[in-house]
C-alpha cells in the first residue's frame, strides 16, 4: 500500500486546509491557493507509486508550484 | 505552524473523493483486464484496441506503462508497441473523463513513455519530439513540476546518449533539485546516477566511479534495480581504470542483485562486463566462455544488436587466439543476424569489411575491436561513416 492510498477517506480533509494555509502564507491569493491545493492533492493520486513521504511530497509540490507561478 | 481553518470547498472535495474511488476501482481490475486483452489479441492488432472499454481509463494506462517499462530492456520492439497503444488510448480519453490535471499528467506520461522507448531504440530526435509534447501537456499546470522534472530527466538521458553533455548536466542539476523538493529520493539518486554516466561517457572514469560510490554510501534507500546499475557502472569504470578486482566484485554484486530481483535478462549485462574484464586481463579463454554464454542469452531474448556486439568481442578473442576460421564464420553469422534484424546498414557494411579482412588474413584483434566500437557508436551517431580498414594490419595486435 502506497502512502497516498492510506487513509484516503480523510486525505483531503487532513491536508487541504494546511496546504491552503501554506500557500496563503506565501502570498498566494485565497482563491488561487485553494485551486493549487486541490490540484496538488489530485496530482498526488497519479504519483502515488513514487511517494514515500506524503507530507513532504505535498509540500514540495506546492512549493514548486508557487515558485513556478512567481517565475512565470 | 498554526493552521487556520479555511472553509473546505465541498464540490472540490467531492470531485477528489470521486476520483479516488474511480482510480482505486480501475487499478483493481487493470492488471488482469489489460494482460488478458493483450494476450488474446494478436500483436499486429494491438493498435485497434485503443478504444476498447477495458483500456480506456487511467488505471489501464498505468498498467500499460508498467508493462512497457518492464519490457524495455527485454523486448524493446514490443515495449514500443505497448507505448504506441498507450499513447493512442491516452489521446482517445474523453476530455471530461477526469479532472484536468489528471488528464494532463496521464497524457504527458503516455508521450514521455513512448519517448523513453524511442530513446532506448536510438531514435533520439523522435524521442525528443515526444518529450516536448509531454511537456506541452502539463504546461498549464503549476503543480506538475514533478512530472516536468521526470520528463526532463528523460530528455537529459537522451542528451547523454547523443553526446549533448552540457545540456544534460544542466537539466540533471535542475531535476535533482525538484526531486529533492518533493522528497523523491529514488529519482534524485537516478538523476545523480546519470551525472555519473555523463562523466563516464566523457571517459572521466575515476570521477564517474566516485560519483557512483558516493551515492551508494550516502543513501540507504536506493531501489535495488538502481543499486545494481550503480554496481555495474562501478565495475565498468574499474575495468577502464585497471582496478580489476574492484571491477569483478562490483559486477558480481550487480549480478547477485539482478538475480535476487528475478531479472535474469538484466543480469546478462554485468556478465558481459565480466567477459570484457577477462579480455582486459588477457584471459582469452575465460573471456570466450563468458561471451559465448552472454551472446546466447542476448539472442534468446531477441537482442540482436547486443548479441552482435558481444559476438564482435568474441571475434576479437578468436583472432587473438589465431582461430581465424572460427572468427570469420562468426563474423558472417553476425552479419546475417544484423541483416535479419534490419539493423543499421553502416554496421552491416563494417561487418562486411571485417569478414573480408579476416578471409584475406589482414584482420587483427584491434581491427575487430575498432569495428565493435564503430557499431556501438552508431547508437549515438547513426549516420557516422566507417573509416577504411587499415592495410595489412599486423596479426595479434591487441
Amino acid at each position: 500500500m502506497q502512502a497516498a492510498d492510506t487513509n484516503l477517506e480523510d486525505l483531503y480533509d487532513a491536508h487541504f486546509p494546511a496546504l491552503v494555509d501554506f500557500a496563503v502564507h506565501n502570498s498566494v491569493p485565497l482563491d488561487e491557493a485553494e485551486e493549487l491545493a486541490h490540484e496538488v492533492l489530485l496530482s498526488s493520486l497519479i504519483h502515488r507509486g513514487r511517494i514515500s513521504n506524503l507530507n513532504a511530497w505535498l509540500t514540495g509540490a506546492l512549493t514548486s508550484a508557487i515558485r513556478h507561478k512567481e517565475e512565470a | 505552524m498554526a493552521v487556520r481553518r479555511f472553509p473546505m470547498n465541498t464540490l472540490r472535495a467531492q470531485e477528489f473523493y470521486a476520483t479516488v474511488r474511480r482510480l482505486a476501482a480501475e487499478r483493481a481490475v487493470a492488471p488482469v483486464a489489460v494482460e488478458q486483452l493483450l494476450r488474446t489479441t494478436p500483436r499486429a492488432a494491438w493498435p485497434t484496441l485503443d478504444r476498447h472499454p477495458d483500456l480506456l481509463n487511467v488505471g489501464a494506462l498505468e498498467h500499460l506503462g508498467a508493462l512497457l517499462t518492464a519490457q524495455m530492456t527485454r523486448d524493446p520492439v514490443q515495449a514500443l508497441e505497448i507505448a504506441e497503444l498507450a499513447l493512442s488510448v491516452a489521446k482517445a480519453l474523453p476530455a471530461e473523463s477526469y479532472p484536468p490535471v489528471i488528464m494532463a499528467q496521464t497524457r504527458a506520461t503516455a508521450w514521455k513513455d513512448r519517448g523513453k522507448i524511442r530513446s532506448f531504440l536510438a531514435r533520439h530526435s523522435e524521442a525528443l519530439e515526444d518529450f516536448a509534447q509531454a511537456e506541452r501537456e502539463v504546461n498549464g499546470f503549476a503543480v506538475s513540476q514533478h512530472e516536468r522534472a521526470i520528463i526532463h530527466l528523460n530528455v537529459a538521458i537522451t542528451f547523454t546518449e547523443t553526446d549533448r553533455f552540457n545540456e544534460a548536466c544542466e537539466l540533471l542539476a535542475a531535476c535533482k533539485q525538484t526531486f529533492k523538493d518533493h522528497g523523491d529520493t529514488h529519482l534524485f539518486v537516478l538523476a545523480a546516477f546519470y551525472e555519473g554516466v555523463v562523466l563516464q561517457r566523457l571517459r572521466n572514469f575515476r570521477e564517474a566511479r566516485e560519483t557512483y560510490l558516493l551515492l551508494i554510501v550516502s543513501y540507504t534507500e536506493i531501489p535495488k534495480a538502481t543499486l545494481a546499475a550503480l554496481h555495474q557502472a562501478i565495475g565498468l569504470c574499474s575495468i577502464h581504470l585497471n582496478d580489476f578486482d574492484i571491477a569483478e566484485n562490483n559486477l558480481n554484486e550487480a549480478i547477485r542483485i539482478h538475480e535476487e530481483l528475478g531479472q535474469p535478462v538484466d543480469a546478462v549485462r554485468p556478465h558481459h562486463g565480466k567477459g570484457t574484464l577477462c579480455l582486459r586481463r588477457g584471459d582469452f579463454l575465460g573471456a570466450l566462455a563468458i561471451f559465448r554464454t552472454v551472446r546466447h542469452q542476448y539472442l534468446k531474448h531477441s537482442l540482436a544488436e547486443e548479441a552482435g556486439l558481444c559476438g564482435l568481442q568474441m571475434v576479437e578473442v578468436l583472432l587473438a587466439l589465431q582461430r581465424n576460421e572460427q572468427a570469420e564464420s562468426l563474423a558472417r553469422t553476425i552479419m546475417s543476424e544484423f541483416l535479419a534484424a534490419s539493423l543499421n546498414a553502416r554496421a552491416i557494411t563494417a561487418l562486411g569489411y571485417l569478414t573480408e579482412a579476416i578471409a584475406s588474413e589482414r584482420a587483427s584483434p584491434r581491427f575487430a575491436n575498432e569495428v565493435h566500437d564503430y557499431v556501438l557508436s552508431l547508437r549515438c551517431e547513426p549516420e557516422r561513416d566507417f573509416a577504411e580498414p587499415p592495410p595489412m594490419a599486423p596479426m595479434g595486435a591487441g
